[in-house]
């Protein structure tokens, strides 16, 4: 008996019903008649358009989440997202609505299947929940509608109306706080959706949420980045501009003062002698602080000049131009050799006399002062480290120690509390950092770091 | 429930040629399928019972097999 009729479908639409099933036709003749079978095809093919639709759908959330992870930007993924959903769902239209920062207007960000004038400028009212927007976000969890027009949860805006929507899932895409807006797909023709695709749908809404709230974060990074610097910049401006202005009437005070001092000196007495002394040391003191002041702000102010560096050479040079001054005390510096740094010669050598300065400045009280500077050429960078064995600190107070006058000690040590601001600006300037360590009365460890230097750089 | 299955036998005019098809015998599932009792379905006329046979093509289909064979691909119709 031949077979003669293979794979057809029939499908049997009972009015009103919108019931499609499909047959497996086989005829076989059998003498003079047709033995006719019909085997019913359909859960085989759902289940296999199942299938078929799970797998599009995963590979639709992972390629999304693809996207969001490169770095796509917000509107990117939302059109990225409009059109995953209308393609895995099998819909001719998608759309994504962002309800505004005052929670009273949805407007259409993203689209497929609508013009694309709307896109950007739609906007529907959110107030309560007469659209279907916000009566998803009343409920708070996927809402499918197979018959638009006998809709009795809510009035189907223009939006859908215009383009002949019959049927639709919509999500809502939560935010940190509250809701970032509707994601929804939409068919023409009348259909129904499965839990399976409202998982989907789900999904998706979850990555987008991610996505745009990881690139609002970025953004406000960004933009708190760009505000730190410009105030940063305007601080330094503001800083140099007064420092510059109050350098001159502090000289007329310093000259007249001094003036006073050398010329009147016979036609005052002692204590008026002694007043204008004081004057005079302050006047002093205050230039001193200008100047500290004034090199601070040009450190922000200026780039790096950087070139190879023979941190020996220039350590040593440091150390004997600065124990000139200290003529009869008894300090000894040792200094382990030093490799060569890339690095401005001119802010180093400006790290190196801080730091010193400061080592011979504190170990002043001690009989002796033992100064020792060496170094740890590590893999990452390379570590220097001054030794003192002078008044210390207390390592409560580290943190402060670098910051802008802030002083430990009081008026028994001369200075004016900006020279390790100054070596953390110039350190962090060339990408390394700085620590301390002390403890009181018995010394202090200052260190800081330096990126090893560019290789294959021989200059 | 078992697939529909029913043997049909050609009614013949005086040509010889096909001009419908006669139910010898249909089981519960092919007269479920047409709203229809077995015994009713049974001795009734294909083309009657579902005329959009004739619309879609399966009716010459059917007359083709059986008075030509032949097999023919996978297709798709709509009764």
């Amino acid at each position: 008996v031949p077979l003669v009729l293979d794979g057809w479908f029939y499908e049997d639409e009972w009015s009103g019903e919108l019931r499609v099933r499909r047959y497996d036709i086989r005829a076989n003749r059998l003498d003079d008649a047709l033995a006719c079978t019909w085997r019913d095809v359909t859960p085989e093919l759902n289940e296999r358009q199942a299938l078929e639709d799970r797998v599009l759908q995963q590979a639709t959330i992972s390629r999304l989440s693809r996207f969001v992870l490169g770095g796509a930007a917000e509107q990117q993924i939302l059109d990225e997202a409009v059109r995953a959903v209308a393609e895995a769902l099998h819909v001719e239209l998608a759309k994504y609505l962002e309800l505004s920062s005052r929670q009273d207007t949805f407007v259409l960000r993203a689209a497929v299947g609508w013009p694309k004038g709307l896109v950007g400028t739609a906007t529907i009212p959110a107030g309560g929940h007469r659209s279907y927007a916000g009566y998803v976000i009343s409920e708070g969890h996927p809402v499918s509608v197979q018959d638009m027009s006998t809709e009795t949860r809510f009035t189907p805006t223009p939006l859908l109306v215009e383009r002949g929507v019959a049927s639709g899932l919509s999500v809502v895409v939560y935010g940190d706080h509250g809701t970032l807006g509707v994601l929804g797909g939409h068919s023409r023709t009348e259909r129904h959706f499965t839990e399976d695709e409202a998982d989907f749908l789900q999904t998706i809404a979850n990555v987008v949420s991610a996505g745009v709230l990881r690139r609002r974060g970025e953004e406000e990074v960004a933009a708190r980045t760009t505000e730190l610097a410009n105030s940063n910049k305007e601080l330094e401006a503001f800083s140099y501009s007064v420092s510059h202005d109050l350098r001159a009437p502090l000289r007329a005070i310093h000259g007249f003062s001094k003036i006073l001092l050398e010329d009147y000196a016979e036609c005052l007495d002692d204590e008026g002698r002694r007043v204008l002394g004081i004057i005079c040391a302050n006047t002093e003191k205050m230039g001193q602080l200008i100047d500290d002041i004034l090199a601070f702000s040009r450190l922000g102010r200026h780039d790096l000049q950087s070139s190879m560096v023979d941190m020996d050479g220039l350590v040593r040079s440091v150390a004997d131009e600065l124990m000139e001054l200290e003529q009869g005390r008894e300090v000894r510096i040792h200094i382990e050799p030093l490799p060569e740094a890339f690095g401005d010669l001119a802010l180093l050598r400006q790290v190196w006399a801080n730091l010193v300065s400061n080592a011979l400045k504190f170990t002043a009280p001690k009989p002796r002062a033992d100064i020792t500077i060496d170094c740890d050429e590590r893999a990452e960078d390379i570590l220097y480290r001054i030794r003192d064995n002078g008044a210390g600190f207390d390592m409560r107070y580290v943190e402060t120690l670098f910051g802008v006058f802030r002083r430990l000690h009081g008026h028994e040590f001369p200075g004016t509390g900006i020279g390790l601001a100054i070596v953390k600006r110039i350190i962090t300037r060339h990408g390394g950092t700085v620590g301390a360590e002390g403890r009181e009365n018995e010394g202090a460890c200052f260190t800081f770091t330096l990126p090893h230097p560019p290789q294959g750089d021989d200059s | 429930m078992l697939d529909p299955f029913a043997i049909i036998a050609p009614v013949r005019d005086a040509e010889g040629h096909i001009a419908d098809f006669e139910y010898a015998y249909a089981n519960t599932a092919m007269a479920e399928n047409v709203h229809l009792d077995c015994e009713a379905l049974i001795g009734r006329r294909l083309l009657e019972v579902r005329p959009a046979h004739r619309s879609s093509g399966l009716f010459e289909m059917y007359c083709h097999t059986l008075d030509s064979g032949g097999a023919t691909g996978p297709r798709r119709l709509v009764l």
